[in-house]
């Protein structure tokens, strides 16, 4: 089974039990969106982040990945390794 | 007088110690908003080519808008303004806190100072009276020791000397800041050391129940869009911003600083040493950070805590990844009176001076305690050092002359905010041309660019592709327009993050003014107020040849990094801005725009 790296920074590695990185087991690529269900239904305080789009997203969580900023629609291969980082804010 | 505006602004000569009013008229007000469009009527009215910044003859303006004092929500802000010392131009800065909404409560709309007085004074203002009184035990004091009743903008030690990036400074240990441009350093000229103000009339809206409506849907999504800025201030976005490469890191030669970001990181803040949060007045985002250092060589620190430009200015700039060092730096700047932009710009350049030979003394890269030293000798103007690095990255290198010029990162004379135009282009074209020199805040180029701010009423919903020129020009032209309206307005930029457009700000000013101003005389007004921003320029003797970058930002690939072989395309850009502006191709307003403006001779 191939898996998808999550690396989570502060503060949703605490939304991951306190663990820094983990695996999500996958068939093949996934979306933006099906990563952030499968979070979800693991650690409870990703589901809040379902049904947002895409800006409502990123003043929550901002998910990289390959140099870029991911969207709901965009898709992530198996073996990639995608951060979770705080929302880009301020100035 | 229209509802949200007292009518009344202060006037203060110094020179002559004498206080007066002066009343507005709605025409002048309809014309130009407050704020920065209104100081930069009265700026390029009332100064010369031949005003010396820190002298006697320059204006230094503070001044508020018609939303400032009402519920409108992050408008309790001011703008200060004058000639700058550190770049000769215009010189602007915008700063929140609760100044501003006391001033309008005084019944005053702004105030307007000349002259210079022969021994230090502040300013006493309360309920439509005001007065200067004797500053001399004041004077030497700072920003967190001045214990004056009333709210107070201040100047502290580093004004007093003539740093040329002093700041003004609001709110003691929750300080805010008119950082930029060294309007401490013209305030210190003119030995104003104080502004104090008490007030208690009310600031009325022409329409109190339409605002209530529209605050009543708009205030739970700004709270639900900006939750992230609460929860961990305006550093939150550091690692994000390390990601695709807009932190700038190593005096902008670096493209990677990946594991070191998250140690100077808003989470790592909220983690360690934060104590508390604060806003300005009427804010419902809260970004203000209260920290507490209780250990290690730093400790001590207690009070405002830094915010993502000084994370990134002392931080990635000069690589110092150790946040109890960087909310060391920040109090030392707060409490000197020091713009923190600037003055890690500085100490990154004295850093890399010092590599490359040209300083025998001063920190080496990643040195908290020698920059910690620094920045004393600067705020004190101690020593050779500390005086000339006083004088900002430009002059020093001048001074120096050879390859120091080639590191000396400004536009204008003015060190580069902390995001790198290498990320987005479009921050490229806005640094260069913003009226008061490198600024992020005057165009938000990078902010529309990913769209985490829209303008749908003008075109701009979606994110636009950050490496393409097209359409930059025409981009920072309109988004430049949009926050002069800001500026003027006296609104918070960060209210776009909370899904806010022109729309709804339409409706609050004419909920405040009763006004009914449609949206193409709003943005007609914006710019005008960017153009006449210009011609102050212009008169002194600015154009195209002024509005470059760095050649570093031009040039240098940085090779790693989440932009690491982007080079901007300013020329392009440049001639696609002027175009959009209406101006020539040396970056003058034609005397046609300046006719459709209302700002012909």
């Amino acid at each position: 089974m191939a898996h998808i790296a999550i690396k989570a920074y502060s503060p949703y590695s605490a939304w991951l039990d306190g663990r820094r990185e983990i695996t999500l087991p996958v068939e093949g690529p996934v979306t933006v969106r099906q990563l952030l269900d499968m979070l979800g239904e693991r650690y409870p305080r990703f589901a809040a982040l379902s049904g947002r789009d895409d800006a409502s997203l990123r003043s929550r969580v901002v998910l990289f990945h390959d140099g870029r900023l991911l969207a709901l629609d965009d898709v992530v291969p198996a073996g990639a390794k995608v951060e979770l980082l705080p929302p880009m804010s301020g100035g | 007088m229209p509802d949200g505006y007292c009518g009344t602004i202060l006037r203060v000569n110094l020179t002559e110690g004498k206080v007066s009013r002066q009343s507005l008229e709605e025409g002048l007000l309809r014309q130009y908003i407050g704020g920065s469009g209104l100081a930069a009527r009265f700026l390029y009215d009332e100064t010369t080519a031949e005003t010396d910044p820190l002298g006697p003859d320059n204006v230094l303006a503070f001044m508020t808008g018609p939303m400032v004092g009402t519920r409108v929500p992050t408008s309790n802000r001011f703008a200060a303004a004058a000639r700058s010392p550190l770049t000769g131009l215009w010189g602007e800065s915008d700063c929140g806190g609760r100044w501003g909404g006391e001033l309008k409560r005084a019944g005053f709309d702004g105030i307007l100072i000349t002259g210079q007085a022969a021994n230090p004074v502040y300013l006493w203002v309360e309920d439509g009276q005001a007065e200067l009184r004797d500053a001399s035990e004041l004077w030497g004091l700072d920003t967190y020791e001045l214990d004056l009743d009333g709210e107070v903008v201040c100047i502290g030690p580093a004004g007093e000397r003539g740093v040329r990036y002093a700041a003004i400074m609001s709110g003691g240990r929750d300080g805010r800041a008119a950082g930029r441009c060294g309007l401490g350093a013209v305030m210190g000229s003119k030995k104003l050391k104080a502004i104090a103000v008490k007030g208690s009339s009310r600031v009325r809206a022409h329409d109190e129940a339409r605002l209530t409506r529209s605050l009543r849907d708009i205030l739970p999504v700004v709270k639900e869009h900006t939750a992230g800025m609460s929860r961990n201030g305006t550093a939150g976005g550091v690692l994000a911003f390390e990601r695709v490469g807009d932190l700038p890191i190593e005096n902008w030669r670096g493209g990677s600083w990946a594991e070191q970001a998250e140690a100077i990181s808003g989470p790592r803040m909220t983690d360690t040493i934060l104590t508390g949060t604060y806003a300005c007045g009427g804010c419902p985002i809260g970004c203000g950070r209260v920290v507490e250092v209780n250990e290690g060589p730093f400790a001590g620190v207690k009070g405002a805590g830094p915010e993502y430009e000084t994370c990134a200015s002392f931080g990635s700039l000069c690589l110092i990844d150790d946040l109890p060092a960087v909310a060391k730096l920040n109090e030392l700047c707060n409490r000197y009176g020091i713009d923190t932009i600037s003055a890690g710009a500085v100490v990154a350049f004295a850093m890399e001076a010092r590599e490359r030979g040209l300083l025998d003394e001063g920190p080496a890269w990643g040195d908290a305690e020698g920059a910690v030293r620094l920045v004393h000798q600067i705020g004190q103007r101690e020593g050779d050092l500390g005086r000339l690095l006083g004088e900002g990255v430009r002059r020093v290198a001048e001074a120096w002359g050879g390859r120091a010029l080639d590191f000396a990162i400004h536009v204008k004379g003015l060190e580069l905010p902390m995001h790198d135009p290498r990320a987005y282009f479009s921050l490229a074209v806005g640094y260069a041309t913003s009226s008061r020199g490198a600024c992020h805040l005057q165009s938000f180029g990078h902010v529309f660019a990913r769209a985490a701010a829209t303008l749908p009423e003008l075109g701009y919903s979606e994110p636009l592709d950050r490496h393409a020129a097209e359409g930059k020009g025409a981009l920072t032209a309109t988004t430049q327009d949009v926050m002069a309206l800001f500026d003027s307005l006296k609104l918070c930029k960060f209210i776009l993050f909370g899904k806010v457009t022109l729309t709804p700000i339409l409706t609050w000013l004419d909920c405040v003014t009763g006004w009914g101003m449609g949206q193409e005389e709003l943005m007609r007004v914006g710019e005008r107020i960017s153009n006449l921003r210009r011609m102050f320029n212009v008169r002194l003797g600015a154009s195209r040849k002024d509005d470059w970058l760095p050649l570093r930002i031009l040039v240098h690939r940085r090779g790693a990094g989440g932009a690491p072989d982007a080079l901007p395309p300013l020329g392009r850009m440049l001639a696609d801005y002027y175009a959009a502006r209406g101006w020539d191709e040396e970056g003058i307003p034609r005397p046609e725009k300046l006719a459709e403006l209302g700002l012909q001779k």
